[in-house]
């Protein structure tokens, strides 16, 4: 498995240099480690969640668009080390399992590793920070041609705006290599985010995202064959459709909340309404989330 | 360390009741709540001497302000001037305990277990203490001239034990409250009086706002402190 998340990602790194900068970063960050062992901060970190999607096969038509639930538990184990008064840097080992209910070949099981690094200018809870990170993986799906290693990098910035408001702002650059590469999918993704504090233990936010890249939509069978002649064949959802990478844009708007349990764990609902356009064609999608984090 | 900090605190202590040197002495039991009767927990309550009575005992103090499970405790903690506070680090990680309140700055840099030095309040007035790795530590330290102060418990209920004779104004400070620490004031006169012991038994009510602290619970992305 290792050996297959690191083959993703080197294979990946020819394609881009910040996927290179990302596994140098993990490297750095494994090392970096073990120099400062006796300063890091083990964290246990565990999510169990249960998502509604609404278009999960990413089709046009109202009538094409399946819907279904998965359980989403993910572990993590990590370490963090402050390595100086104003820089921390995080590697963790994650495990993430996807399990749906109608579309079982969507079922997948991913590990990998990351690593941040995080800068903070100054002293104090209003000071701006920025994090830089990067991360691999590897997927491996029920329908084996859909296994694919995946990679991520970009960064995160952040700045306490007052006592109850907190703005974040962020890039991020994934890739994923399938096994079929008809299946490949690359995307560049900007992020703005507020945070409001409604009370002292419930936190909202809301969320916009600008994404241009390769996705994966499907679409249904004309006659004997898919409309689209660079389309797969997938049995996936209930009725052969065609799979096909679109090059396209994607809006995002997040919603959420969260709730403070104790102070290591919290109860999250979100909502993601995502619209993404390729083709002169819109491909919209709702995400509805609602889980229980654990943290160290 | 706690052990023998403990051990200096109680030898300064006695060190003062002995400095009084006065028979007469009382005490100010009082009890603190908020707008909804509900008790006050970690509200400082003070007298100081108003008149030329018993000169108040003026000896250095130890305190403490630990770290454990990245928090501090005690969430407040009630100093007279002149008082050199430890901040002893119990947590298996570093932390980075600073002030910029102008009664102290000052900054320890990354440290576990104990910082070379402990810090010195030497100014009236209010200390918020933060962990610069940790945002949402947050911990009060309030610096007060008179060494006549005791905190209030989960009941909301403190006592000033053996104050002398004198003209005093008691007050009540709590760190989330909302109006100033001088409308809280009641004037009382330490005086030996026939058929009574001279005790005090007092109340406050004071109005607390929402302490909006950077959220410590987890987050499902991007939100975690590492």
């Amino acid at each position: 498995m290792l050996y297959s998340i690191l083959r993703g990602f080197t294979g990946m790194a020819q394609d881009c240099c910040l996927l290179r900068t990302a596994a140098a970063l993990l490297f750095l960050a494994t090392f970096s480690i073990s120099a400062d062992a006796v300063h890091a901060d083990w964290f246990p970190d565990a999510e169990l969640s249960a998502v509604y999607e609404s278009n999960v096969n990413n089709a046009v038509a109202e009538q094409d668009r399946k819907s279904d639930v998965a359980l989403m538990p993910v572990v993590s184990f990590g370490h963090y080390a402050q390595l100086a008064d104003s820089t921390g840097l995080a590697v963790s080992a994650d495990l993430k399992y996807s399990g749906f209910a109608r579309f079982s070949g969507l079922d997948h099981l991913e590990t990998g590793l990351s690593a941040s690094l995080k800068y903070k200018w100054g002293l104090g809870s209003y000071a701006p920070w920025v994090k830089v990170f990067g991360s691999g993986a590897y997927s491996d799906f029920r329908e084996d041609f859909r296994d694919e290693a995946l990679a991520r990098t970009g960064f995160l910035s952040g700045k306490r705006i007052s006592e109850r408001i907190f703005a974040e702002l962020g890039y991020a650059y994934e890739s994923g290599r399938a096994r079929d590469s008809r299946f490949d999918t690359r995307n560049s993704v900007v992020s703005a985010k507020l945070e409001y504090l409604l009370t002292e233990s419930v936190q909202t936010w809301i969320g916009y995202a600008w994404g241009s890249g390769i996705y994966i939509a499907n679409l249904p069978f004309v006659g004997a064959a898919p409309s689209n002649p660079r389309a797969v064949i997938v049995n996936t959802f209930e009725q052969p459709m065609g799979a096909f990478q679109l090059r396209a844009t994607a809006q995002i708007l997040s919603l959420g909340a969260r709730k403070a349990l104790t102070n290591h764990w919290s109860a999250d609902i979100s909502v993601d309404f995502i619209d993404i356009y390729g083709n002169t064609r819109h491909y919209p999608d709702s995400i509805y989330k609602a889980g229980v984090v654990y943290s160290y | 360390m706690t052990s023998s900090l403990f051990h200096r605190m109680v030898l300064s202590a006695s060190l003062a009741v002995l400095c009084v040197g006065n028979a007469f002495a009382m005490d100010v039991r009082a009890t603190v709540q908020d707008d909804a009767g509900k008790p006050v927990k970690d509200a400082v309550l003070y007298a100081t001497l108003l008149d030329s009575g018993t000169p108040p005992p003026r000896k250095p103090l130890d305190a403490v302000m630990d770290q454990r499970d990245k928090e501090f405790v005690p969430y407040v903690l009630p100093v007279q001037t002149g008082t050199t506070v430890y901040f002893p680090n119990h947590d298996d990680l570093r932390h980075q305990v600073y002030s910029i309140s102008p009664a102290k700055k000052f900054q320890l840099p990354l440290y576990k277990s104990m910082p070379p030095s402990p810090v010195l309040f030497d100014r009236p007035g209010v200390v918020v203490l933060g962990c610069n790795i940790h945002d949402w530590m947050v911990a009060y330290i309030y610096v007060m001239e008179t060494p006549y102060f005791a905190k209030a418990g989960e009941d909301g209920k403190a006592e000033i034990r053996n104050l002398p004779q004198g003209t005093y104004e008691v007050r009540v400070w709590h760190p989330l409250m909302k109006d100033a620490v001088e409308s809280t004031g009641k004037r009382i006169a330490a005086a030996p009086r026939d058929g009574a012991d001279g005790d005090f038994e007092l109340s406050f009510r004071i109005m607390l706002k929402p302490e909006w602290r950077p959220p410590r619970a987890p987050a499902s992305e991007g939100g975690r402190y590492h």
